[in-house]
């Protein structure tokens, strides 16, 4: 059985489905089937075996929940899927909740698909029979069945399947079998092949309002649920690794710490795995810019053609390229993590200190992923609570310093505190951030985003040992957000940002564009100490942050062969270095990242605001660490 | 039960009373809105044992065990929850 990703274009205002009509070319009938199913209980990743690794992403109509679509094929007929949010219940509380309930009931599909837990019957069968009293034509998907089996959990499918009145199918990740049994299943329910007959739960009459009818309703479908659960299940699951492994991870004393511990090995194992393979990038792209020169020069080509060629345009694809060992290594460790059950428990650590800073525990997710780049890491604030978590996650998602700033801030530390030193530097300018990040989250609650804080309840999912194809996808996911954002930005940015520093062709860099545009900038960079130079490569970095530190490469060093450390530190003080880089860590979002903000808060105001919220940011950082500086006894 | 809170109120025990490791009963969600309805679908209804499990480090949330799942909630939704 083939099966492969339908590639449409993206879904602009219309409610519908578009299945029937980007759909397969050859003839067949189609049907359209919906994932439904709690978060954690191995719903994408069912989703990306039934559909290939390939699948096509895009956004709710008016919505910024993610819609993912796919399709599959079983004998002739094509199942066209689409994976509903993740959610506990179909109330429309949320809005991923009114996503999942609208699209069962406006758009009619032809099956859904209720994604079950085997380990986690009571909870899960809650969202199966909201399923049931809006559909009549469901398929149950048992997972972890291995899990549940592992446990010595007895689950009795058949019976469940009598006391549902749908069809019950248990899946397991590693056998093709069970997948074409779901998928002929699908199609035996889709086609009324096989009749259903749901369960539906029986609510007596409500006493009074609307409050009542929800206690009501949530009871007795609870009640039906335990009734079900105590006939199919032999035994309650324990989950004793997972209590085990939340002792430790959870424990009062130890569990910051441990998370400290994590966080640290996740970018130390980030930077070293990927230095080779950015180092191999790096190379390759020098060896191949010099003979793109070359070549020019042998076709009698002017100079200024080869400079561009080989500096302007291979050097900015080479930029892009450059970071992508670091941020696969890093979102492929992120979405371990994420999937093994940790993240959940380290937004159950940090929730407090969040609040503290305006946020909530899910803000952690956002923010962790800006470390790896602040494009996804906007799109990940879409795990916030409520809008007004949101806005304020997605305003402070630009303080977080992304790969490439920590590549640029490690470049600088190194040259500039050789040993440990620069190590300790960094981490304090980290730890600068974090405060940055405080004060920003606090300003924003107390004077722009006023109003309800988000609900924070939170499922700790058990820990579970994560699968390749999910990790890959995920990876993937995280990786084409940096690329269609941010590839085209750079490459276009660093020719722009060549032509800025070589017109006119042949002069030193004062006497170009950018040189006179530097000196423009001179004033404002005299308030915190810094030279035209340092000015000029900040306002270049909001391009691209990585350009920063090319821009003072063809500043300092065009063709003098030395290396760049050496020449920077005879020309910067150690003091202008260090308010550079907090200045650097904290200043402007880059452009990919600002149409990212656009595209999310829905308004250039919004992001008008957040640039001007980061400047100020900046510019009170950069005072900060100047007058720590000299309170410290350095000279500028 | 209910214990004295002070003044002339008394005040039913909430989820947020039970220390690590003591079980209640529901007895009803108090509030409105989304935060109940949440509250509600996550299973706390009348008549469902809960367990607390322990305080996350800095003393919120805290980690309740509700129909064989663990789930973390803020105190400020713990409150909503009566107990006995």
């Amino acid at each position: 059985m083939s099966c492969h990703t339908v590639v449409a274009a993206p879904h602009h205002g219309e409610g519908g489905d578009t299945g029937g009509s980007s759909g397969p070319r050859e003839a067949g009938p189609v049907l359209r089937v919906a994932l439904a199913g709690n978060p954690n209980v191995g719903k994408t990743s069912l989703f990306n075996r039934l559909t290939g690794a390939r699948q096509q992403v895009g956004n709710w109509p008016g919505k910024t929940v993610v819609r993912v679509e796919g399709l599959c094929q079983a004998g002739d007929t094509y199942i066209h899927v689409v994976d509903l949010p993740g959610t506990y219940s179909l109330s429309a509380y949320s809005m991923e909740e009114e996503v999942a309930r609208d699209y069962i009931v406006s758009s009619e599909p032809d099956v859904v698909v209720a994604v079950v837990d085997a380990t986690n019957l009571e909870r899960n069968l809650y969202l199966v029979l909201q399923v049931l009293e809006l559909t009549p034509r469901v398929v149950v998907a048992l997972t972890m069945m291995d899990v549940a089996r592992s446990e010595k959990l007895g689950v009795d499918v058949d019976l469940l399947g009598t006391l549902l009145g749908v069809p019950v199918v248990s899946v397991y990740p590693r056998d093709a079998k069970s997948l074409d049994h779901l998928k002929s299943v699908i199609v035996d329910v889709g086609t009324g092949r096989e009749a259903t007959h749901p369960f539906r739960v029986q609510y007596g009459p409500s006493a009074g309002g609307p409050a009542d009818r929800e206690l009501l309703e949530a009871q007795a479908r609870y009640e039906a649920v335990a009734t079900i659960a105590r006939q199919v299940l032999h035994e309650r699951p324990r989950h004793r690794l997972t209590q085990a492994l939340d002792e430790i991870v959870l424990h009062r004393v130890f569990g910051l710490p441990i998370l400290a511990v994590l966080a640290a090995a996740l970018f130390f194992v980030t930077f070293n795995v990927s230095a080779p393979a950015v180092d191999l990038l790096n190379s390759l792209f020098g060896f191949w810019g010099t003979r793109l020169q070359a070549g020019v020069h042998w076709l009698g080509l002017p100079a200024w053609v080869g400079g561009f060629l080989a500096n302007g345009m291979l050097g900015g694809v080479g930029s892009v390229l450059a970071f992508f060992p670091l941020m696969t290594v890093f979102f492929f460790l992120y979405a371990f993590l994420q999937d093994s059950g940790y993240l959940a428990r380290a937004a159950f650590l940090t929730d407090r200190l969040l609040r503290a800073m305006g946020l909530g525990g899910r803000v952690f997710f956002s923010l962790l992923t800006g470390y790896g780049c602040n494009v996804p890491g906007v799109f990940a604030t879409r795990i916030a609570g409520n809008e007004r978590e949101r806005e304020a996650a997605i305003l402070v998602s630009p303080f977080v310093p992304c790969a490439a700033r920590l590549g640029v801030m490690t470049f600088f530390t190194a040259a500039f505190f050789p040993g440990t030193r620069g190590a300790l530097v960094l981490l304090g300018l980290l730890a600068l951030d974090i405060l940055v990040i405080a004060a920003a989250g606090v300003l924003l609650q107390r004077v722009w985003l006023r109003g309800e804080p988000a609900p924070f309840v939170l499922e700790l999912p058990p820990y579970r040992w994560p699968e390749w194809q999910s990790l890959l996808t995920a990876t993937w996911t995280q990786l084409s957000a940096f690329l269609e954002k941010a590839g085209t930005v750079i490459v276009a940015a660093s020719a722009a940002v060549w032509l800025f520093t070589n017109i006119p062709y042949g002069v030193p860099v004062e006497h170009t564009v950018a040189g006179a545009v530097g000196r423009l900038l001179a004033p404002a960079g005299a308030v915190l100490g810094l030279n035209w130079q340092l000015m000029l490569a900040l306002l270049v970095g909001v391009v691209a942050k990585e350009t920063a530190l090319s821009t003072l490469g063809v500043i300092f060093h065009a063709g003098s062969g030395a290396p760049l450390a050496g020449v920077l530190t005879h020309v910067i003080s150690p003091l202008q270095a260090v308010t550079f880089l907090a200045v650097y860590m904290v200043y402007s979002p880059c452009v990919p990242t600002m149409t990212a903000m656009r595209r999310e808060l829905g308004s250039w105001r919004w992001v008008v605001g957040g640039v001007a919220l980061t400047l100020g940011m900046a510019l009170a950082t950069g005072l900060l660490v100047q007058a720590a500086g000299r309170l410290a006894g350095w000279g500028l | 039960m209910r214990k004295f809170a002070g003044g002339k109120r008394w005040r039913h025990r909430t989820l947020c009373d039970l220390r690590p490791g003591e079980r209640g009963v529901v007895v009803a969600v108090r509030g409105q809105g989304p935060i109940r309805r949440r509250l509600l679908d996550m299973g706390m209804t009348p008549g469902t044992v809960v367990q607390v499990v322990r305080v996350a480090p800095l003393g919120d949330p805290v980690q309740v065990t509700c129909k064989g799942t663990a789930l973390a909630i803020r105190r400020s939704e713990g409150e909503q929850v009566e107990i006995r």
